[in-house]
């Protein structure tokens, strides 16, 4: 289904009260919202709570949806915003790299580094590390390598240009470099 | 950058997290419960605005009635209810408003039921 057949849908559920059809978005979307949670707040009974929380937010502002970017990057961007208020208020807090070190990682070590699939160790220092981002970070990787989200449609969900974008990612990289390779961090 | 391997691999190993079964089923009933809310409130407020302009509307009346054209209320209606051709007007006003009220009783069962036969299919 596309997004203006979603679209349509969305015009039946407001116009004449189908609300049923409300479910197709909770079978397509659930456990994407969910698994984006997941990587921001703590534990899973949070992470489901959240989602909850997401969709009955979109339910309830189902009528300000314009349909200027597709439903389900609406729907992120509900999902993250939910998670980000959620770990704003735990007050959770995320190691600090400075500026100076990120700067310092070659470009080609990174490169290297994330290229190899196949060493487990390298892996599981990898998802230690993934742990250590804050919630921003986590939720760019997560949409941009596990829902294969664009650039533009990622601009929109984190409120950001496309531009800065791109830069946030380059700079996660280098950051999960220096904590797989930082054991006090 | 999307030649990150390690990185789409670790991420999507995550992907085997699923939310419980019955997840979708419970917000489902959920969105069924805000829903309803959401038709009671939109009544209420309806209501509430219908009557408002309707007092608003008797209120001034009144007002222009006694405050600038002298209309006498308590010589009116003692004239239009103890006169014979009074009588004739007001059994003929109840008989239309009983009809009306029939007509409203139909609308609402058929309603009813068409409303109950489409969430029946949903």
């Amino acid at each position: 289904m596309d997004n203006q057949e979603e679209i349509n849908y969305i015009k039946r559920i407001l116009d004449a009260g189908e609300t049923n059809l409300f479910s197709y978005f909770l079978n397509r979307y659930s456990n994407s919202i969910y698994l984006l949670i997941l990587r921001i707040v703590p534990t899973k009974e949070d992470a489901e709570e959240l989602t909850q929380d997401t969709f009955l937010k979109a339910y309830r502002k189902l009528d300000t949806f314009k349909g200027d970017c597709s439903f389900s990057t609406w729907l992120f961007r509900i999902g993250y915003n939910t998670a980000i208020s959620f770990v704003r208020k735990r007050k959770i807090i995320f190691p600090i790299i400075d500026e100076s070190v990120l700067e310092n990682v070659p470009d080609e070590a990174v490169k290297t580094i994330f290229d190899k699939d196949d060493d487990e160790n390298l892996l599981q220092r990898l998802e230690v590390a993934i742990e250590k981002l804050n919630a921003e970070e986590k939720a760019l990787i997560t949409l941009y390598y596990m829902e294969e989200k664009p650039v533009a449609e990622l601009a929109i969900v984190l409120e950001m240009t496309p531009e800065n974008v791109k830069v946030k990612l380059f700079r996660v990289r280098k950051k999960l470099y220096v904590l797989m390779n930082s054991e006090n961090l | 950058m999307k030649q990150d391997k390690a990185l789409i691999k670790v991420l999507k190993s995550q992907k085997d997290e699923k939310l419980p079964t019955d997840f979708n089923a419970r917000m489902m009933t959920q969105i069924y419960l805000v829903s309803a809310a959401r038709k009671k409130r939109s009544m209420v407020l309806s209501y509430i605005l219908i009557s408002t302009v309707s007092i608003s509307l008797i209120l001034l009346a009144t007002y222009l009635l006694t405050g600038h054209l002298s209309f006498n209320f308590s010589f009116r209606i003692a004239a239009s209810f103890f006169s014979p051709q009074s009588k004739t007007i007001f059994g003929f006003s109840v008989y239309i408003a009983l009809l009306i009220l029939l007509l409203m009783f139909i609308d609402r069962f058929f309603r009813n039921m068409h409303e109950k036969k489409r969430m029946e299919k949903s």
